[in-house]
Parts: C-alpha cells; structure tokens; sequence
C-alpha cells in the first residue's frame, strides 16, 4: 500500500483516513502489508505513526526511512513491531549508512529491507543493476551492514516509461503487449542482481516473472 | 580481514599472573573485550607462563569458551600442545592452528601432522604455516617463495583446501641489523606466494613481531599493515584492542573497495572469518 492519497500535492489525505484504510485492508487480506510513506517528510511524519499503530503487532513492512529522516518511523516500527524499508537514492554509500543509524537505535539488522530508488528498463535500470549487485556482494563477503533483503519497485517505475504507455506508437507494437513486457523485463533484470522483493502492476507481467522464478530457482 | 586477537598470551604479565593463580576473569575478559574489538580469532599462547603447556591451554581454552563462542587460534609451535587445545575445543565456529614450519630438523613431518590434526577438527579448521624450514628463517624473497611452494604442494597432496592454508612469510624486528629490506621483502613474496595456487591460500602476518624493541611500536605497526592490506593482505594476528590500529584496518579495506564507504564505517568494522 502506497500512501500517495497523504502527499499534499495528491490529495492531502489526513492520518485518520490513513489509518482506517490500512484497518481495513489489513481485516479483508490475509498477508502482512507493505506500508510506503508518499515522500513529503511533513506529511509522513504526522500519518505514518498512525498507520504504524493501526497495523501493530501485524508484522508489516513499513517504510522508508533515509539518512536525514530515519529516527521516528524507526522508533514506531520497534515499538509496533514491524519489519523496515530503508531508503537511498541509487547509493550504495548512503545506503550502508541509513542501515547503520537505524541499527544504532537498536532496530534488528534481520529486520530491515534496503531499498535504492529503482530505474526501469531504458530508464538507467543500469545503475540499479550494478548497485544491487554491488550490495549482494558485500552481504557476501561478510558486510553485515549490507546482508539484508532488497525492495524495487518495479510497477511504478516501469509504468512511468512512455514505451510501457503510449498506445499511438504502431511501430512499436501492441500496447497491450508492450507495457506488461516492459515491467517483467525490468523485473527478470533485477531480479538477476540480487533484488529478493519486487512490487508489481500488471498481472501478466506477474506472470510473467512468476514462470521466469519458477523455471530458474 | 581475518583479524587474529593476539592479547591472550602468557607473554603478557596479567596472562601470565592469571594463569598462575587460575584466575578465569582476567581472561574471559580478554576474550570478551577482543570480540568487542572486532577480532575474528582469538590467539590463544601459553607462553612461558607454565610449565605445564598442555593442561595450561586446556584450561585457557575452556575458560574462554564458558563464556565466549569466538573461534580460537591455538597457538604453539609443539604438535602436542596443538592436539591437547583440540581436545577440548569447539571447533563449530573455525579454528586456526597457530603454526608450524615446513619442517625441522628435530620433525621432518611437523607440516603432515598440522594438516592430519586439521582435518580432524572439522571443515572449518585452517593452519598457519611459516616460510621456514629446516634451515631456519630465510632472509630473501626467493627462499620464502619456495618454501611457501612446498608448503602449497604438500597441502595439495595432502587434499587439504588451499582456502584453508593460511601462509606467513615472517616478518622480522625492523631494528635488528640489516633487517630493514625485510618488510619490502615481505611485501614482494606475498606478491608470488598468491600465485601458488587458485584459490590463492590466504596470506597472514604476525604483525607486532615487526616493531619488537622500537621507540614507535604502534605507528610502525599500523602503516605496516597499512602497506600490507593494499598488497593484499588477508590476515594478522594483532592487538585488536589497539582502537587506532583498527581505524587502520577499516580505512585500508575501505581505500582497496573492500569495504563499503559509508560515514560511519570506522564503526562498524569489524573483522571476517
């Protein structure tokens, strides 16, 4: 669940709605939730305790913190026992860091997820590639502060391609076709670098990297 | 970097005094304030502190293991002090076998009985063997190469994991005579003695040997290994409690892009095994 209805710009939904729409979602699934702030670090800082508290003990995933905003959302996410998206921007270096501070107000190594802002296919899904990689393979060679989980998020950023969109393009075929191949290319990408949780949009694009894990692990 | 704690050693008055007097808390406090520290062994040398070698390692082995589950690098150039630690340890987590030569005069097969004594304690014990042999220490780059490649063939034959051979081409005190070529030849056999073997076996230094009975002891150690690390170097046995030195180490492997940059990574290194 991306909380993009909270950003001021998008709706400036307040922290009660947030809170009530994470109630029931959480009531209608049966899987724990991904839980993402929108970006406005104001804004998250008033809604994300709320929406912390509405799913406590529930055993989400909540996010993201990064270097200059880290200390309240991890403070909520120990308190409300959640699992933690810590952000950086395509930066290996920052990333360590964010990993650090958080691990400095005794949050659990085990329970944080890194997350680098992730390029789409033709959209410097290069840069994504090499710094996911470079991350696995310093969890390899026994960097702690690098050995966890990574997040991408692969639907949003491969939807924002206009060759994932544009439908008035026939000499790059069918739309139809070309926006879910687009996403499960990024996907299947990433996924080779490392990357061990990928959020996604399209459903054939799900199935598409779902036969793709199945037949390579 | 494997990092080797050298600070539990009967060398050192409170060692030697707590080993006399069987006082656990002066070591297990060693123990802990080294894994602390960062060290991926801890060294474990009676030295002259009894006289009694064997029952005096089995009581420093059990002693640090009541309380501390870091592996140990048992330390003793005797066969039979190495089997008497063995005994007793866990060896769950790795052990080092602190060391042997390629042969002496008095043992001709001290190197086969390391390896046999290794592959007993399990998958995850290593040995440290010395560029020496019969003829003592070799002062050239040539010698310490070829005896490092006996030392690689033996261990080949014997199907023992090159990854598991750690080699140190013995660093000498700096202020002995004419021994100031030495830790550039140093520098210069690790170079050839990685290229004995694919994987290469690791290379290691007993570091503070280096400035023995200098006025700059740990400035002299620390750009040593300085040195060490950006040829290369893969483990020193080393006083972990030396916080500068460890900054060192951190600031070195991360200069090689072993390490991660980050702002903060003076704090969190801490060494592999």
């Amino acid at each position: 669940m991306k909380f993009d209805g909270i950003h001021p710009d998008k709706g400036d939904k307040d922290a009660a709605h947030a809170a009530k729409v994470t109630e029931e979602v959480l009531k209608a699934v049966g899987v724990p939730l991904i839980l993402w702030s929108c970006g406005n670090d104001e804004k998250d800082k008033q809604v994300m305790p709320k929406v912390s508290g509405a799913a406590k003990g529930e055993n989400c995933l909540i996010g993201t913190i990064t270097e200059d905003n880290y200390k309240s959302l991890t403070a909520i996410a120990l308190a409300d026992n959640h699992h933690l998206i810590s952000e950086a921007p395509i930066d290996i270096n920052i990333a360590k860091q964010v990993n650090i501070l958080a691990s400095d107000m005794s949050f659990p190594l085990e329970r944080i997820v890194t997350f680098q802002s992730t390029g789409a296919l033709g959209y410097g899904i290069e840069y994504a590639y090499s710094i996911q990689e470079r991350q696995r393979l310093a969890a390899l060679t026994g960097d702690k502060m690098m050995a966890m989980p990574a997040i991408c998020d692969v639907g949003y950023e491969s939807w924002r391609a206009k060759e994932a969109k544009l439908t008035d393009a026939p000499g790059w075929g069918d739309a139809a076709d070309r926006g879910p191949m687009w996403e499960a290319a990024t996907a299947i990408c990433l996924l080779q670098a490392g990357v061990d949780i990928i959020r996604m949009r399209h459903p054939r694009a799900v199935k598409t990297v779902k036969n793709f894990i199945n037949q390579v692990w | 970097m494997i990092l080797i704690g050298e600070r539990i050693n009967g060398m050192f008055k409170n060692v030697k005094e707590a080993i006399t007097q069987k006082d656990k808390k002066v070591i297990q406090e060693l123990a802990k304030q080294q894994t602390e520290a960062g060290a991926s062994y801890l060294d474990v040398n009676v030295g002259t502190a009894a006289a009694d070698q064997e029952g005096t390692i089995q009581w420093l082995v059990e002693t640090i293991q009541e309380t501390c589950s870091t592996p140990l690098s048992l330390d003793s150039q005797k066969p039979n002090v190495i089997a008497a630690g063995l005994k007793v340890i866990n060896a769950e987590n790795g052990v080092i076998l602190n060391s042997t030569p390629l042969n002496k005069k008095s043992d001709e097969e001290i190197l086969d009985k390391y390896i046999e004594m290794a592959n007993q304690a399990g998958p995850k014990a290593s040995i440290i063997t010395l560029t020496m042999d019969k003829n003592g220490v070799p002062q050239d780059i040539d010698t310490r190469v070829a005896i490092a490649a006996e030392i690689v063939s033996k261990a080949m034959e014997k199907g023992f994991a090159t990854q598991r051979l750690l080699i140190d081409p013995i660093i000498l005190p700096v202020r002995v005579p004419n021994a100031q070529v030495q830790p550039g030849n140093i520098l210069s056999a690790m170079d050839q003695i990685r290229l004995l073997a694919e994987p290469a076996p690791i290379m290691t230094i007993g570091l503070s040997n280096l400035s023995q009975g200098t006025t700059e002891r740990s400035f002299i150690n620390r750009i040593f290994l300085a040195m060490g690390i950006s040829r290369g170097l893969d483990s020193a046995i080393v006083d972990v409690l030396d916080k500068d030195l460890m900054n060192v180490v951190a600031t070195a492997e991360m200069l090689m892009n072993k390490q991660i940059y980050s702002d903060s990574f003076l704090k969190v290194y801490s060494g592999t095994n």
